[in-house]
């Protein structure tokens, strides 16, 4: 019982964890809708160009 | 280029939802571990991240003797983004091993055996896309990388095995841990159920964004086809 009193206050480092678990994931996944975007700007733009 | 299918906009949803849920279990359901306090619940996300890292090296690998057997370069698109995806993950894995460690050990970053294999494997890895910039010729890329992510996957067993067979302060949750080991705990049900959910969900996730990514690689494909064709009608 006595070591509920005793737990360590870490709570910081874990929203640093999830932080940057966050800022990570989402950069890659932007990452992948933005290249995405610009690939299919260029097929429409090449595809056009050749009709 | 193919519309969106319906599948994976219906697999979207689901590894959404699925990454909400075990975020929801690790901040609202698990309890806080009573000798590292919270930061332990860092461990959920930081196993489902290095696993989807080293599924996607496994894909990779796989994906690269397909590509040596039947030479369609669908496989390596695949190879390409799943090494592509697994090397965020795996960085990511390490970033929050590293902020774990901190509090726990007392160290951003020690020069143990798990620490030390998983940052080769990340710069194994690494090379094997500044390596596939220098080439050229698809064909060629495409046999090059093949073969690279074949036998850059020897690094990733080693990796796993490190922390069971060789003296290290990195803790084994599953399974008996080295004496020297600091900072293990014994899971109890919540926790089970956490941790195994976040692998499930994360092996989704995976699989959503390697879809993502193989459409992306076909789409390229095609520009460059499209680029070639116009550059040639423009000569």
């Amino acid at each position: 019982m006595l070591s509920r009193f005793f737990v360590p206050d870490t709570v910081n480092y874990m929203i640093a964890g999830y932080l940057v678990f966050g800022v990570m994931i989402s950069g890659y996944v932007m990452s992948l809708i933005l290249r995405w975007r610009k690939a299919h700007r260029e097929y429409v733009y090449l595809r056009k160009d050749q009709d | 280029m193919n519309e969106k299918p319906n599948l994976l906009t219906i697999l979207d949803v689901v590894a959404g939802l699925m990454i909400l849920v075990a975020a929801g279990l690790v901040f609202f359901y698990v309890p806080v571990e009573v000798m590292m306090g919270s930061v332990q619940k860092v461990f959920y996300f930081h196993v489902a991240t290095a696993w989807v890292g080293m599924l996607g090296f496994l894909v990779a690998a796989i994906a690269g003797v397909v590509y040596l057997r039947k030479g369609n370069l669908l496989w390596d698109i695949a190879g390409n983004g799943a090494v592509e995806i697994s090397l965020i993950f795996f960085l990511t894995a390490i970033v929050l091993g590293s902020i774990w460690a901190r509090p726990i050990w007392n160290t951003w970053w020690t020069w143990e055996p798990r620490l030390t294999t998983a940052a080769i494997v990340e710069l194994i890895y690494a090379a094997y896309l500044l390596l596939r910039q220098g080439v050229d010729d698809p064909e060629r890329r495409a046999r090059f990388s093949a073969i690279y992510a074949i036998f850059g996957f020897f690094s990733v067993p080693l990796t796993f095995i490190s922390i069971r067979m060789l003296r290290t302060i990195h803790p084994v949750v599953i399974g008996s841990a080295e004496a020297a080991s600091q900072g293990g705990f014994n899971m109890d049900s919540p926790m089970k159920l956490t941790f195994f959910f976040s692998l499930a969900a994360f092996t989704v996730f995976f699989a959503d964004l390697l879809w993502h990514r193989i459409r992306l690689g076909q789409l390229r494909a095609e520009v460059d086809v499209l680029r070639i064709d116009s550059y040639s009608k423009g000569e």
